[in-house]
């Protein structure tokens, strides 16, 4: 089976919710857009990240476009940060970015 | 934040810092700010539209009526939709809502007027990059490079119709 690509996204989100309920927030309202084959298919996966109010999201990268949309429009406000080929180069971005900044 | 998200210039309804960026006021009053501010005048009535207004913002695209904007609106207009509306849709609202927006935008190609996609951000959490952005344009089925040119030539005839108006 060949592997394929895959894109690490990272999703800034107000501190009152934990990275669990956002990833949740995510598959669901992916599921309701594009069905549970797709969710399947973009295999979502989080990682550990750092910093708070930060979730690493990783998918497909044939699915990014839908993932990058379903974040837009999920309920619960978060925006992507950043966009990586590599969960390395993501990490690295991150911790050049100092999170109180982000307000300013 | 917006220089983070890969935003040049962005809308915000007050000035409140020194910023690195370009702003562009958002004012429903023309008279609210001397004429030195760069600004857009906002409405969010199809009725309150008149030769002042810059943006009409169409925040419940199932309950406009196509003919009343085609009647009302001016060529150059810019019709508008915000992110914020469609987060709070369920997923049957949001696939009209998506239909939806790509109608206003035959609307627009049509009555020349600016079709365009606001955040409707209140928090940093609900601006949206610009990476985003183009994939919200291609699945609303829009090529991302003609609406942003689209959008820099309407904006820079805003700028110069201020600038005429203030002389």
């Amino acid at each position: 089976m060949m592997r394929s690509k895959r894109r690490y996204l990272a999703i800034l989100f107000d501190l009152e919710r934990s990275q669990t309920e956002i990833k949740r927030d995510i598959e669901d309202r992916f599921m309701q857009l594009f069905g549970t084959i797709a969710v399947e298919d973009a295999f979502l996966r989080s990682y550990q990240s750092k910093k708070n109010g930060i979730l690493i999201l990783g998918c497909d990268l044939e699915y990014l476009e839908k993932v990058l949309f379903t974040i837009a429009v999920v309920c619960k406000p978060m925006t992507t940060l950043s966009l990586s080929g590599t969960l390395r180069r993501l990490r690295r971005r991150l911790d050049s970015i100092q999170l109180d900044s982000l307000n300013a | 934040m917006a220089g983070r998200l890969n935003l040049d210039v962005i809308g915000v309804e007050s000035f409140q810092a020194d910023p690195s960026i370009e702003l562009i006021l958002r004012t429903k009053n023309k008279c609210e700010v001397s004429a030195s501010v760069p600004r857009l005048l906002v409405c969010d009535h199809v009725s309150r539209v008149d030769n002042n207004t810059d943006i009409l913002t169409i925040s419940d695209m199932s309950r406009i009526s196509y003919e009343s904007i085609k009647r009302k609106v001016k060529p150059n207009l810019g019709l508008e939709i915000l992110i914020s509306n469609a987060r709070l849709l369920d997923a049957r609202d949001l696939g009209r809502w998506v239909v939806q927006a790509k109608s206003l935008h035959s609307l627009c190609l049509s009555t020349r007027c600016q079709f365009i996609i606001s955040s409707g951000a209140q928090s940093i959490f609900e601006m949206i990059s610009s990476r985003t952005f183009e994939s919200i344009l291609r699945t609303l089925e829009i090529p991302s490079s003609i609406y942003w040119k689209k959008l820099s030539e309407w904006l820079s005839s805003k700028d110069s119709a201020r600038f005429v108006k203030s002389l």
